[in-house]
């Protein structure tokens, strides 16, 4: 039992890696379509990209080792005269399978232990702290900010200080803005695609985890956009921008591209269009033929660690 | 507040955030009792455990002895000030609201103009990003383009 618990562990968390670093090479032949179509969606999808490794994985664990399912992709052979169907079993994957476990759990454990408990204090303590209006809480300080805490349950931050400087259509914007980011869910959205990411090297996921934040925030851009004008959401980004300090002299600090010029250039162009969904069902469907491809050779590889 | 008392205020809070900065966030860290404990101060200072624990709201009222431990903490954390009358302390905020909430928020500022926060808050606009000043200056005119042509009617060029 030991035996088949440590393989099927070892196999699942070794697919994990390899289909991580598989994902990590193509991304780049996605990622101009993703960030090209509507922000919403592309989200999505960028989130199911990121937590493809470890479906594919689980997935293909679990029809390696189902008895059922491998009888029609297996083909048949026998081990020391035993011919029953069986998922691919070794005694040694007891000891890489406990550390590679060992590993992940620490790496899973250090990330929430860095998030998930410090976003609950931050947003509690910054509601007794602040003064409720409306939707949000007025933040007594003369530093312009605006931001959205919390995990299931979202709270929405403004100083004064960005009170003060924004006029009321502004500060529209930034509502809406934030309102969505709370109605997206979409700072549980990032926590789960950075929780995913960690059994694999931190670099492999960076850049998909920065275009995943682009993403939400021009997703919950085009939200604002559907009750104001674009180029008033575009505005009120412009506005906080230069509130904060964002400006720099030329040369200093600035490169081209920067998640505020990509945002103000989404909501002036026109909206983007969702991808088919005859795209979206060929690529599901090609993923589970692979899968299914994959389970034979597997079966055998696996059978040849010691 | 005589300065050598402001000095130890200022010492345990320090204490405080050092604690809090090894646990990766600056700011002071204050439970839930703890806080509706110093809201129960600030709204009425010089008050005994018990008196305090009759004036915790429903949610927040716990047995004597947490009430008792977490003032403890408090006092430990120089947030509060005690003398004893009779047999029972007397408590009150070391610290004033708005300058407790003031240091609070001057930690969450801190931390965001560092990006520390990022992984756990979405920002309108991320403090830590930069754009050179030219830029700004471009799209601040195709918006105005951008709503001159929706004035008129027409559609950008």
């Amino acid at each position: 039992m030991l035996t088949l618990a440590a393989s099927m562990l070892l196999c699942f968390l070794l697919l994990w890696l390899l289909f991580g670093a598989l994902g990590r090479a193509l991304y780049p032949l996605l990622r101009d379509t993703l960030l090209s179509i509507d922000p919403a969606q592309a989200s999505m999808l960028l989130l199911a990209w990121i937590a493809m490794p470890a479906l594919i994985a689980g997935l293909t664990c679990a029809v390696l080792y189902s008895p059922d399912v491998s009888a029609w992709l297996v083909t048949g052979h026998c081990h020391l005269g035993n011919c029953r169907q069986h998922g691919p079993q070794s005694a040694g994957a007891i000891l890489p399978a406990a550390l590679l476990l060992l590993w992940t759990g620490l790496r899973f454990y250090s990330c929430l232990r860095s998030q998930w408990l410090p976003a609950h204090r931050l947003a509690r303590e910054l509601s007794a702290a602040g003064r409720r209006r409306g939707d949000y809480v007025e933040l007594d300080t003369a530093e312009p900010a605006a931001f959205t805490v919390g995990w299931w349950n979202p709270r929405v931050f403004i100083t004064t200080g960005l009170h003060a400087a924004c006029s009321a259509r502004e500060l529209d914007c930034i509502v809406l803005h934030e309102r969505g980011h709370r109605r997206r869910r979409d700072n549980i959205r990032l926590l789960v695609a950075r929780l995913l990411g960690q059994p694999l090297p931190r670099r492999w996921s960076q850049t998909m985890l920065e275009d995943l934040k682009l993403c939400c925030e021009k997703a919950s851009d085009q939200f604002a956009a559907g009750s104001v004008a674009p180029e008033e959401v575009a505005a009120a980004l412009l506005r906080v921008a230069r509130l904060q300090g964002q400006g720099t002299q030329p040369g200093v600090l600035a490169f081209a591209g920067s998640h505020i010029e990509r945002r103000v250039r989404a909501l002036l162009e026109a909206p983007a269009t969702p991808l088919p969904g005859e795209r979206v069902f060929a690529c599901v469907s090609v993923a589970l033929l692979f899968i299914l491809a994959i389970v034979n050779p597997l079966h055998r590889a696996l059978e040849l660690i010691p | 507040m005589r300065n050598t008392e402001r000095r130890s205020v200022f010492r345990g809070l320090a204490v405080a955030s050092r604690k809090s900065l090894s646990q990766g966030n600056a700011l002071p860290q204050l439970g839930e009792l703890e806080l509706a404990l110093m809201e129960a101060l600030w709204a009425c200072p010089e008050q005994s455990a018990a008196g305090l624990q009759r004036r915790l709201p429903a949610n927040r009222r716990s047995s004597l002895s947490t009430i008792q431990s977490t003032l403890e903490r408090l006092h430990r954390k120089a947030l509060v000030r005690r003398h004893k009358q009779g047999h029972a302390y007397l408590y009150s905020a070391a610290l004033a609201r708005p300058e407790l909430l003031g240091r609070l928020l001057g930690g969450v500022i801190r931390q965001l103009h560092t990006g520390s926060l990022d992984p756990i808050l979405s920002s309108f606009v991320d403090f830590a990003e930069r754009i050179d000043e030219g830029t700004l200056d471009r799209l601040d005119e195709l918006v105005r383009q951008r709503r001159q042509a929706r004035r008129s009617g027409e559609e950008p060029c």
